[in-house]
């Protein structure tokens, strides 16, 4: 293996007394102050939570949320259970029961997640083989008062919607 | 007599299959329509090699190994055969993997990540086919996902001689089907759920219950009669469900079942899941029962060595007549794996003398004041009158004190079946709630 020699730097004696440095440091710093002081309409910290945040896009990894399907509306969900399998936290509970009304063979007869132990890894979605899974649903704030209301079921699932363009599972 | 594999030589017998010297060896043989007990036919074309001196790859489930027979299985021409194979194989396969229950232990998956990998060259619609076929015999057919190996074919008319499954049409609308009116019926039918190595055939029972790659194996040996056949518990406990067995899986055994269970025993599996009340072990409460005079024990033939062994030293250190009965049942065997004789351990109680006498055990049950019943089924929905009644069960008890213990999936243990094979099974891996009949019985020394 070949070895990259790495030249040091903070060897001369200005360097070491880290004046010229610190000086720097606070040029940035009192840019920033004065510029503020100045102008406050630009300052992009927001008073949570009475101002909320702007910059959610689809993309940011939300509270998940069951897709249905485009062509009659019913739940896209086959119940593979490769969410389950890739999830780290061991936090999605299915039972999986045979669908009845000849659109799937498979479908889902509890699906739960433990919004408490989920760790918002986003590795559900990845895995999901339907997009029937996702976490485009922009919310970012789950509130309960007890452990119970954090157990998210099929039924509430299905009712989050999505803040990006395509609603339905893209799956074909 | 030696063959050459890959460069490596392997010991053999004259006229055994190349196939079967592969995979006795653990030399990874792709195969679908050869079984080791359903014999060759030879149509799958999945298990080429290259044999030294021949022109064109050949099928090692019918070439027989002969001396200085030299087998190539891994060069690069022979995977380009193999991936071209399977590519034919699963041209119209739906892969509808999510909602197959074989996912995770089929073929088709296994074989693509080892040799296919290509992109599909079909540019028509598939051929569609018929979707979840009730079979009947707990069997549902899935015509679209099958490779057409005739594995189950082979079994219904070689192996139970019925003859239900046929295949019908020609080309890419061939399929397999049974005949109107006449449904998959005989008591070995859901053999041909595990003889398939794709998704065609699913058991009913098992359907949608849970993904194979959940499941973990126990080795043990079935319980329904004294055949002893040898068998797989799949079993598994998870964060939102207590430890549950959720199938019961033939395992390969030459000399006893090969690789079959009937349907019977495959299904006995819901027994173990089974949950009933009892009372808590206290072992003075029961010492204080053991001061009772004249004591009877009858215990179940079906418990293993160790645990008769246990209940024997008992029974004569606090002097109570032991017996024990078979359990028969005249409609049950056949000629081929279900036998009459319903206990799995039967030759072990003769092995260790405990009496089998129908009629010294009802006399001295006439005398008898407290009666102790290890998990005879006998007992469990009989009372003798003015009697104490105690049990040692791992299923519901009508009458008397019931001491819960535990089921055969959660012990190990030794039976000797009806050919006098002595067989050890094993415990599955979780920790059992019920304590070990042993382990009670060790407490009242």
């Amino acid at each position: 293996m070949g070895i990259k020699v790495v030249q040091r730097h903070g060897g001369t004696f200005i360097e070491k007394i880290y004046l010229h440095a610190i000086f720097g440091g606070m040029k940035t710093t009192l840019k920033h102050f004065t510029a503020n002081l100045s102008d406050a309409s630009n300052i992009p910290t927001i008073c949570y939570p009475e101002q909320l945040p702007r910059d959610i896009t689809s993309r940011y990894r939300g509270v998940h949320r069951l897709t249905h399907r485009k062509s009659d509306n019913t739940i896209a969900c086959v119940a593979c259970f490769m969410c389950a399998t890739a999830c780290p936290a061991k936090c999605i509970n299915i039972v999986a029961i045979a669908r009845e009304d000849g659109v799937d063979e498979k479908m889902p007869e509890i699906f739960n997640i433990d919004l408490l132990e989920c760790v918002f890894c986003g590795y559900c979605v990845e895995a999901c083989p339907c997009d029937a899974i996702r976490m485009d649903s922009g919310l970012y704030s789950v509130v309960g008062d007890n452990r119970e209301s954090f157990i998210y079921d099929k039924a509430k699932l299905l009712s989050i919607k999505g803040i990006s363009k395509e609603e339905f599972s893209l799956a074909k | 007599m030696k063959i050459l594999v890959d460069n490596t030589p392997i010991e053999c017998q004259e006229g055994e299959l190349l196939i079967d010297v592969l995979i006795n060896n653990g030399v990874e043989i792709p195969h679908f329509c050869y079984q080791q007990d359903l014999g060759m036919d030879g149509n799958c074309r999945m298990c080429m090699v290259e044999i030294k001196g021949q022109k064109r790859p050949q099928i090692a489930c019918d070439t027989f190994v002969c001396e200085n027979l030299e087998v190539s299985t891994k060069s690069e021409k022979i995977n380009e055969v193999k991936r071209s194979i399977l590519e034919l194989e699963l041209l119209n396969h739906p892969v509808d993997c999510p909602i197959c229950d074989q996912a995770g232990e089929c073929k088709l998956q296994d074989y693509y990540m080892d040799y296919g990998l290509y992109e599909s060259h079909l540019c028509t619609p598939k051929t569609k086919k018929g979707k979840h076929i009730d079979l009947g015999s707990n069997v549902m057919l899935d015509q679209e996902r099958c490779v057409l190996c005739m594995r189950c074919v082979r079994f219904t008319s070689n192996i139970t001689k019925t003859g239900e499954l046929g295949v019908i049409g020609r080309g890419d609308k061939a399929k397999i089907a049974v005949a109107p009116n006449h449904p998959l019926n005989n008591s070995y039918a859901m053999n041909v759920v595990e003889l398939c190595p794709v998704g065609a055939l699913t058991s009913k029972d098992f359907r949608f219950q849970q993904r194979v790659w959940f499941l973990d194996s126990a080795k043990s040996i079935c319980h329904g009669c004294s055949r002893g056949c040898n068998i797989f518990i799949d079993y598994n406990e998870t964060k939102y469900t207590d430890e549950k067995v959720y199938r019961f899986r033939a395992r390969r055994n030459k000399e006893i079942n090969l690789s079959f269970l009937c349907d019977f025993g495959r299904l006995s599996y819901k027994e173990l899941n089974e949950k009933f009340t009892s009372s808590t072990w206290h072992v003075e409460t029961f010492k204080e029962y053991l001061k009772i005079e004249k004591k009877v024990a009858l215990a179940s033939p079906s418990l293993s060595l160790q645990q008769l062994q246990a209940i024997k030293e008992f029974c004569e250190k606090n002097s109570i007549a032991l017996y024990s009965l078979p359990y028969v049942d005249e409609s049950f065997g056949d000629d081929w794996l279900k036998i009459n004789d319903r206990s799995a351990n039967f030759a072990g109680v003769k092995e260790l003398l405990i009496s089998t006498c129908q009629n010294d055990f009802e006399n001295s049950l006439k005398d008898a004041n407290l009666i102790i019943n290890f998990d005879h089924n006998l007992l469990k929905s009989h009372m003798p009158e003015n009697k104490q009644l105690l049990h040692f069960s791992t299923s519901k008890c009508d009458y008397g004190t019931v001491y819960a213990i535990a089921n055969f999936a959660h012990e190990n243990g030794t039976l000797i079946n009806c050919d006098g094979i002595r067989q050890e099974y094993y415990a599955t891996k979780y920790r059992c709630e019920t304590p070990r009949l042993v382990e009670l019985l060790e407490e009242l020394k």
